[in-house]
């Protein structure tokens, strides 16, 4: 049997997305093509409807993307999504899917290549969980 | 902006790159430019290259030729050649000749840009170019790489078309050669070059041996070391050697070299082909020209320029750039264009042929069509099926309502494309897209479109082979972005006609200078309490000039000038805004204030890094070169009367956990040798290293430092010299295994220099305030569009000196100038469009809750009792878009990320994955 590849849809903000353009220079440093990226300007725009959404359409996994607390162009947009987050885990674990399944991470300006690991943890971490047993 | 200066036309002589991006650049300063070119198309030397450093060549130069061609302020003049220049500064007549008509044009400022010519090795019998077919020049083999040349783009060697299975580089090949190669000076660009072209060679096949018969090998620009690591991992091999003869063998077409290794053994070995690296020459017909006005030229046949100068000729208003003075690569000619440019418009108020480009009026009905034009551009490496799947996609893609293929000129094909269809959105799909975006944005802007209404689809990694399930689903997804698009309101934002300046060294004092005297007020903040930074103990250039009394100069010069505030032991805390229009708080001891300017210049300086090896720090004899060049300064007697000394090389310094080269290290300890020979020609001087790496002109002090009898010992990373106090407690002995000798050689030593490698200091934090990327190095990273080195990634923000890479007093003006002429091009607009991710507030819906005014981080909105809503001025709205999801009755909205967009887009991106 083929081994399971998760469906991931990860949100990025705009500081991400600029690492992103870089680390798309060196071929070394590939996004995994199971990992779709929804860019928006901050990650404090988003909100739990817009993180639920995914799993709705099928994603096994789903996470944020956005700056170091400390560091956000915005000043408070990555603890913003963080809170999210954290409430859509627990509506997660009300309707019987696994919590681990969405998660938030910092990226500082400039990790490119730290973009890319994440994706990769993202989908190594939902392939042991598995599919979403519906 | 300013007092009062002359109007003038400017003339670029020679359209190379450096050429085409001075004109392209001045006439986005507003300044009508005369563009000479004497062959008949424009590019120079770019053309023949398959490759330029890390990038394919093909599509960086046609988007500029067709720019140039376009902008109704460059007058381009084909088939042209420049017969005399007369007149002076601010008022010059030259007179040309245009096949055979005779004509004379005036202009405020010249700029010589007239490029290079590659050394003719026929002369040099012992190398058999000319007799042994398969000996050929590094020019003509890279033009047989290239795909759209006479092969293909397969390898095959001339004699008998065979694909060579093991090609040799010979390295030098006319320079550094003072019997018949007729140049003592190193060409800079050589090594490079072959390495790129053996890696291109393994790229066609792997199983293809490469070896690199080579001197020193020379990578010590931006990122270049991390090119040579590359390199050798992928099996590209180094000989380090003096080649003998090369011999055709008979009947076979192989070649066969004779060599004299490391040790001076004679060593044989055959190959397929063998490429010479030649080297530079610059246009004989440029420095005839250069003569018979009388400026000045160098010793070694170069327009002269000074360091403190560097794109100044001897005469006033007519300067220099590129090849013609001095062996420089492409990132340091586009670096002297933009600096001469800033050097121009300190002198030279513009006066253009034509008013600015006028931007149509976006028409509503197409800034509403939905309809998609799908664009795509293929690059001469691709493959020829990737165009046809690219149509078939299209035909599959119900939104896409027109589809067109774009050569070259992407600005016109679009332009030509959009005037023809109905389409209000562009989803452009090309090798490395981004790099063309504003290229795109100005098809757009001219058209009528909303310049933000597009999306890209990079085909970078689809090189090859195609694959047309990946193809699909890329063209797919930007497509499908394109649709979920809405309109944002463009904007027209006044530029704030002033800069800011973060650090006080050379670069940042330069930079403050450069934009200063083309009218820009200027902030410039330095942490210290004094400005000068690292160049406070900098003795001398390369050249051997006085580095001190140049540095008062310029210090004096910036504390004197009325439009230049400095704020000294002053850090920044926070940036915000866009080019054009940004805020900046900075503070001085605990105080805050906020700078609003239209561009930032990062020049914030590095370090020589300390190290806890060769007794350093244990032993007062052991300096780190920073130190020494202090005591140089300060106290240089007691340097200068030493019995002898050691100068250490590549100290913690490409290496593993600091693998860069820090470029002016080997340049600084030969000038420093030569200087203390000089004055003490008894003193014993050893310079122990891995590589000298005295690129271009900087040889001739490494020859001269051998002909006054400095000692050059060559180790190995693994071998590294060993340091112990002399046994009598006079000094120190540095013990180094010579590889010459085959044995390992004590060294006396009264004092030794650790030349360690140059780290920048503040880069990291600043990064995330300005929101710019750093390389792998920890340097500010440059602008993923390519081919401008000294901007950052992001928009308005330049970056100078040490900060960007190490380079040495001389480079470091050269860029903070450029940084300053970048910025120039954003300064002198009156306004920027800008597009608007703002968000919204629906009064209709609004329960004037107050929600927003507590979450924006900026305190942007307010209640507006008139209205009986919230309002969100559009010009401060940061546009993060975080009161849009706070807002608990929907009544904000933001049509750049809009609800539809998030909630519509993860259905669309998972199908079918």
């Amino acid at each position: 049997m083929d081994e399971f590849t998760p469906r991931i849809v990860a949100f990025c903000c705009s500081n991400c997305a600029a690492a992103a353009a870089t680390i798309a220079d060196g071929l070394q440093h590939v996004l995994p093509e199971n990992v779709k990226i929804i860019q928006v300007p901050c990650t404090g725009r988003i909100e739990v409807l817009h993180l639920l959404k995914p799993f709705e359409e099928g994603a096994d996994g789903v996470y944020v993307a956005g700056c170091q607390e400390d560091s956000c162009r915005y000043t408070s947009g990555i603890s913003k999504a963080a809170r999210r987050v954290a409430h859509v885990q627990k509506i997660l674990e009300e309707i019987a899917i696994e919590p681990e399944r969405i998660a938030v991470f910092n990226v500082s300006a400039g990790m490119g290549h730290a973009f890319t690991e994440i994706a990769r943890e993202m989908t190594r971490k939902v392939r042991e969980i598995g599919p979403i047993q519906a | 902006m300013g007092q009062k200066k002359p109007t003038g036309f400017v003339m670029v002589i020679g359209a190379g790159i450096a050429g085409i991006q001075t004109a392209l650049s001045l006439a986005d300063a507003g300044y009508g430019v005369h563009l000479v070119e004497r062959s008949a198309a424009l590019g120079g030397m770019i053309p023949d290259l398959h490759r330029i450093y890390p990038l394919c060549a093909c599509c960086k130069l046609d988007p500029r030729i067709a720019a140039c061609e376009q902008n109704p302020n460059i007058n381009v003049l084909l088939d042209t050649s420049v017969d005399d220049i007369s007149g002076k500064i601010g008022n010059f007549r030259i007179a040309l000749t245009t096949g055979e008509e005779k004509k004379e044009l005036q202009a405020g400022a010249v700029i010589f840009a007239a490029g290079i010519e590659t050394f003719q090795p026929a002369n040099l019998d012992y190398y058999a170019y000319g007799s042994a077919s398969n000996v050929v020049t590094s020019v003509e083999f890279e033009q047989s790489q290239k795909p759209l040349g006479p092969n293909g783009g397969m390898l095959k060697r001339p004699s008998d078309g065979k694909t060579p299975a093991k090609i040799a580089w010979l390295q030098c090949v006319g320079s550094r050669d003072i019997n018949r190669g007729d140049a003592s000076y190193c060409s800079t660009v050589c090594c490079m070059h072959a390495l790129k072209e053996a890696v291109n060679a393994k790229a066609v096949n792997a199983d293809i041996e490469t070896t690199i018969f080579f001197i020193d090998m020379r990578t010590h620009g931006k990122g270049y070391e991390n090119y040579l690591n590359t390199a050798l991992e992928k099996g590209v091999q180094l000989v380090r050697s003096k080649v003998h003869t090369i011999n055709p063998v008979p009947e076979t077409g192989d070649v066969l070299m004779s060599y004299a290794d490391e040790q001076g053994h004679m060593q044989e070995a055959v190959f397929d082909m063998v490429v010479l690296s030649v080297g530079l020459r610059p246009s004989a017909q440029a420095i005839e020209l250069a003569r018979k006005i009388g400026i000045r030229v160098d010793a070694d046949n170069y327009v002269g320029t000074e360091p403190f100068q560097p794109v100044s000729t001897s005469t006033a208003g007519i300067f220099v750039c590129g090849g013609v003075c001095g062996p420089h690569d492409i990132a340091h000619s586009l670096t002297q264009a933009n600096a001469a440019v800033a050097q121009v418009a300190a002198f030279l108020d513009p006066q253009p042929f034509a008013p600015a480009l006028n931007y149509a009026a976006v028409p509503a009905e197409a800034q509403t069509s939905p309809g998609i034009l799908l664009a795509y551009q293929l690059c001469p490496g691709m493959h020829p099926e990737i165009g046809r799947l690219v149509e078939s996609a299209a035909a599959d893609l119900p939104a896409v309502t027109d589809v067109c293929r774009l050569d070259g000129d992407i600005r016109g094909g679009l332009c030509e494309k959009l005037a023809q269809c109905a389409a209000g959105r562009v989803v452009f799909a090309s090798c490395t897209a981004l790099m063309h975006k504003d290229s795109v944005e100005a098809a757009l802007r001219l058209s009528g479109r909303n310049p933000f209404m597009y999306e890209t689809v990079d085909l970078k990694l689809l090189g090859g082979e195609p694959a047309p399930a990946t193809l699909t689903e890329r063209l797919r997804v930007g497509v499908m972005r394109a649709e979920l698009l809405s309109p944002p309101a463009v904007r027209e934002i006044p530029v704030v006609k002033h800069a800011l300046v973060v650090g006080g060294g050379v670069a940042g004092m330069e930079s403050a200078r450069a934009l200063s005297a083309a009218g820009c007020p200027v902030t410039l903040v330095e942490k210290e309490k004094v400005l000068g930074g690292h160049g406070r103990h900098v003795r001398a250039t390369w050249q051997g000039l006085d580095a001190q009394a140049y540095l008062q100069e310029l210090i004096r010069s910036v504390e004197q000038d009325d439009n230049i505030t400095v704020l000294t032991e002053t850090g920044v805390k926070h940036n915000r805004g866009y080019a054009g229009n940004f805020v900046t708080t900075v503070e001085n001891n605990g105080r805050t204030q906020e700078i609003r300017h239209a561009v930032t210049i990062l020049a914030c300086g590095g370090d020589d890094r300390s190290v806890d090896e060769y007794l350093y720090g244990q032993n007062d004899r052991v300096y780190l070169w920073s130190e020494l060049e202090s005591k140089l300064v300060s106290d240089p007697a007691a340097v200068e009367n030493a019995g002898s000394a050691v100068f250490i090389q590549c100290v913690g310094s490409r290496e593993k956990d600091c693998p860069h080269c820090s470029n002016l290290c080997c340049s600084f300890t030969v000038r420093t040798a030569v200087d203390l020979k000089t004055k003490n020609p008894d003193m014993k001087i050893f310079v122990v290293y891995r590589e000298m790496r005295t690129f271009g002109l900087r040889e001739n002090i490494y020859l001269e430092a051998r002909q006054k009898g400095v000692v050059f010992i060559r180790y190995e990373v693994e071998n590294k010299p060993r340091i112990a106090p002399a046994a009598d407690g006079s000094g120190l002995v540095v013990t180094v295994f010579d590889p010459i000798l085959d044995r390992p050689v004590s060294l006396d030593a009264d004092f030794v220099s650790l030349q360690t490698a140059i780290r920048p200091t503040h880069n990291a934090e600043l990064a995330e305030i300005f929101h710019v990327d750093l390389d792998a190095d920890g340097f500010f990273a440059p602008s993923p569009e390519k081919l401008k080195p000294v901007d950052t990634t992001a928009g308005g923000v330049f970056m100078a000196g040490l900060a960007a890479y190490p380079k040495d007093t001389g480079d470091a003006i050269a860029e903070a100038r450029a940084a300053a002429g970048r910025a120039l091009e954003i300064l002198k607009q009156d306004t920027v469009q800008i597009g608007g991710q703002v968000a919204e507030v629906m009064p209709e819906k609004c329960a004037v809750c107050c929600t927003c005014v507590r979450t924006c981080p900026f305190y942007v909105p307010f209640i507006d009792h008139d209205r009986g809503a919230a309002y969100i001025d559009p010009a401060l709205c940061q546009g993060c878009g975080m009161c849009v999801a706070e807002c608990p009755g929907k009544a904000i909205v933001m049509p750049s990320c809009s609800d539809r967009m998030l909630t519509q887009m993860p259905a669309a991106l998972l199908e079918g994955v």
